[in-house]
Formats: C-alpha cells, sequence, structure tokens
C-alpha cells in the first residue's frame, strides 16, 4: 500500500506539487509527471483495453512513491519515478494500438461485404442482360420463322397460280395472263361460274403477296369491232373481274380495273388463235414478294 | 536501489536489446517514438562510460540501464500504434474508393 493523494490530470502543476506530499516535502518535478500520467492512464481507455499495462504502471510508480517517502527528491525517487512515467505512457499507446487494430478488422469486414454485394450485383446485371438476349433470340427466331412461311406461303400459291394462268415476272412487277374465254362468254362482261375458281387462286396468290403491294386489272379485246366499243366491253371485264377479287378478300383501295381495249395486242389479230390470245385480262402486282421458277 | 558490487549484465542486454527492437519497428520514423529512442541510445551510452568506474558510477550505469529500457519499450508502443493507425486509415480509405465505383 502506498500513500500518495489523488492528483486530478486537469490540475496545474503548480497545485499538484502543492497538493502532493500531505505531510512529507514535495516531489520532484519526474514524480509529478509520473502521477500525472498513471492518472491518465486509469482514465482513459487503457484501464478497460490494457489493465496489465496500467497495472504495470502503477507497481512502478509505488516504487517511486517509496523511495520518495525514504527521502524526497532523491535521485532513487527521480529515477523510478522517470520509469514509472514512460510505463504509464506505454499503457496508453497499448490501448490506442489495439482501438486501431480493432478498426482493421472492422474495415475488413466492411470490405468483404462491400466487395460481395458488389459481385451480387455484378452477377444480377448480367443474368438480367442474359435474359434480355435471350429473349432477343427468341424474338429472332420467331421472326425468321415467320418470315419463311410467308415466303413458303407465297412460293405455294405462286405454283398453283401457274397451273391455271401464265405468269410472267420481272424485278418490279408480276403480270398474271388470264385468257378472256375462260373467264367470260363471248362478248360479256359476266363472270363464268368455272372463272370463279381460278379467280380463286388468284386471290389466294394476291392475299400472300402481302397486303400492302397495287394491284392493276387490265381489260384487252381483239382488234375486231369499234374501238370504242372494245374499250368499253375490255373496261367492264376488267371491273367484273375487280369486283369479284374484292369479295375474296383483297381490298378495294388496292386494286384498280382499267380497259385497255385493242391496245397492246400480244399475238396477230389475222388469226383466230392470235386474235384468242389477244382477248385477255392481265392483273399486274407492283414489286412482287418472289419471281415465279 | 541496490548497492551492488557490479552492473548486472542483463541490464545491459536487456536496454539493447530493446533498442534494436524500437529501431527494427521502424521508431526513428515516428517522432514521439525518435525522441525515446534517442534517450535510450543517450543514456546507455552514458551508462557504459560509468560501468567500470567506482561505485557510484555503476549505480548510476544500473539506473540509466533501467531508464533506457524504459524509454526504449515507450519507444517501440510509439511506433507500433503509429502503424496501426495508418493501417486502419488504410483500410478504410480504401473502403470508400470501392463505395464509389459505379
Amino acid at each position: 500500500m502506498f500513500r500518495h493523494n489523488f492528483i486530478p490530470s486537469i490540475m496545474p502543476l503548480a497545485t499538484a506539487l502543492a497538493l502532493s506530499g500531505c505531510a512529507t516535502q514535495a516531489a520532484s518535478q519526474q514524480l509529478t509527471e509520473a502521477r500525472v500520467a498513471y492518472q491518465n492512464a486509469l482514465t482513459g481507455p487503457a484501464a478497460t483495453e490494457v489493465p496489465a499495462k496500467v497495472h504495470e504502471a502503477k507497481v512502478a510508480l509505488e516504487r517511486a512513491e517509496r523511495a520518495h517517502e525514504r527521502e524526497a527528491q532523491s535521485r532513487a525517487e527521480q529515477d523510478l519515478a522517470y520509469i514509472a512515467q514512460r510505463k504509464a505512457l506505454l499503457a496508453q499507446q497499448e490501448a490506442e494500438r489495439r482501438m486501431a487494430l480493432r478498426k482493421v478488422e472492422t474495415a475488413e469486414q466492411q470490405k468483404a461485404e462491400v466487395l460481395r454485394q458488389q459481385r451480387d450485383s455484378a452477377r444480377h446485371d448480367l443474368q438480367t442482360a442474359e435474359s434480355s438476349l435471350h429473349a432477343l433470340d427468341s424474338e429472332l427466331d420467331e421472326a425468321r420463322d415467320a418470315r419463311t412461311q410467308a415466303e413458303r406461303e407465297a412460293r405455294d400459291a405462286l405454283d398453283s397460280l401457274q397451273r391455271i394462268a401464265a405468269v410472267q415476272a420481272e424485278q418490279d412487277r408480276m403480270v398474271i395472263t388470264l385468257s378472256g374465254s375462260v373467264l367470260f362468254e363471248t362478248d360479256k362482261a359476266v363472270l363464268l361460274p368455272i372463272a370463279r375458281n381460278r379467280l380463286d387462286t388468284v386471290a389466294e396468290a394476291l392475299k400472300a403477296q402481302g397486303d400492302d403491294k397495287r394491284i392493276q386489272i387490265l381489260g384487252y379485246t381483239d382488234a375486231r369491232g369499234s374501238e370504242a366499243y372494245n374499250e368499253k366491253l375490255s373496261r367492264e371485264r376488267a371491273e367484273a373481274v375487280r369486283e369479284y377479287l374484292t369479295t375474296q378478300g383483297i381490298e378495294a383501295d388496292r386494286i384498280e380495273a382499267v380497259g385497255r381495249g385493242e391496245a397492246d395486242p400480244i399475238a396477230s389479230n389475222d388469226s383466230p388463235e392470235g386474235r384468242a390470245n389477244n382477248r385477255r385480262v392481265e392483273i399486274v402486282i407492283e414489286n412482287p414478294k418472289t419471281a415465279a421458277r | 536501489m541496490l548497492a551492488c558490487a557490479s552492473v548486472p549484465p542483463e541490464a545491459l542486454t536487456e536496454s539493447q536489446a530493446a533498442v534494436r527492437a524500437a529501431e527494427e519497428v521502424g521508431a526513428q520514423s515516428q517522432p514521439q517514438a525518435q525522441y525515446h529512442l534517442q534517450l535510450a541510445q543517450e543514456q546507455i551510452a552514458a551508462a557504459k562510460q560509468k560501468m567500470d568506474g567506482s561505485r557510484r558510477d555503476k549505480q548510476r550505469a544500473e539506473a540509466l540501464l533501467h531508464r533506457a529500457k524504459a524509454d526504449a519499450e515507450l519507444a517501440i508502443a510509439y511506433a507500433q500504434t503509429s502503424q496501426a493507425q495508418r493501417e486502419a486509415q488504410d483500410a478504410w480509405a480504401e473502403i470508400e474508393e470501392l463505395q464509389q465505383q459505379p
């Protein structure tokens, strides 16, 4: 046990010196400083962080106090107080060090957590991107399939068409030629019953070409009879075909009927065969989808 | 202090070992550590001069060695604490940098 007064660390040194010692003599500067340092250690984090080090400082201070009691301000008191002060400062430093090391540990845990979150976030972004990619791939496949299907339908329709009509395909237009005699009675603009079957096939082929293509129906006659008469007949025939095709689902505003009369003969009007060939209806489609095989 | 015939050899070896340890943990680069390291070195040098002198000198030498050891140990503590605090600062700066990334 040692006797010494409690010296608050906030007290100025002179006051501390005056209070120390009680009935004994004044302490050396080293002893005073040692007492202050010990109080600081005791009231700071060192008390809880490194109690063993604080205890060492206390033991050292007690030795200095005993030396002080034996002979105030002796070399012994000063040397022991010097050491005691260093030990008290050391206890405080050790406490600071432990606190800093704990901060490092917390930081490392925090860093791991941040990295984990970033990794999860990146993984999630990747999955989202992959999903989008899959969806786009599917859309692309579907679009390709749809286009293939449409092309096939157009070809099939064209094949059917070529069995019942002459089909001439160029880059920018397709011309379907139907003979007048399979469509109409002689000199009449009324469709024959069997004509409807052929025109149904034509309608399917036209529909397979898509909704946006413009269609022109051109009626032609041979050169017999007046121009005026032939123009009227060819016009009425073209309109009859046009009207029938609209009943089969071709939009009215896509399709136009024109009477050409004797114009543009495709054969000589001097022979019966030639004249028969000239009596025809041409159906022209702009920008067809497929070329005839 | 004890009245002894000669300075105990461990007094010298222990204080010198403490000084070496302080140098190894980089006490020279931290101001407070450097200060106490220097004190330790000076006191050991003074002790060596007195070690083979009179009994009074020997007593003084032993006291100086004990003081030197206390200074050297404090120098170690200052250096290590400074190091740990730098590590903590670096670690938290790293986290801040990580969190700034988009």
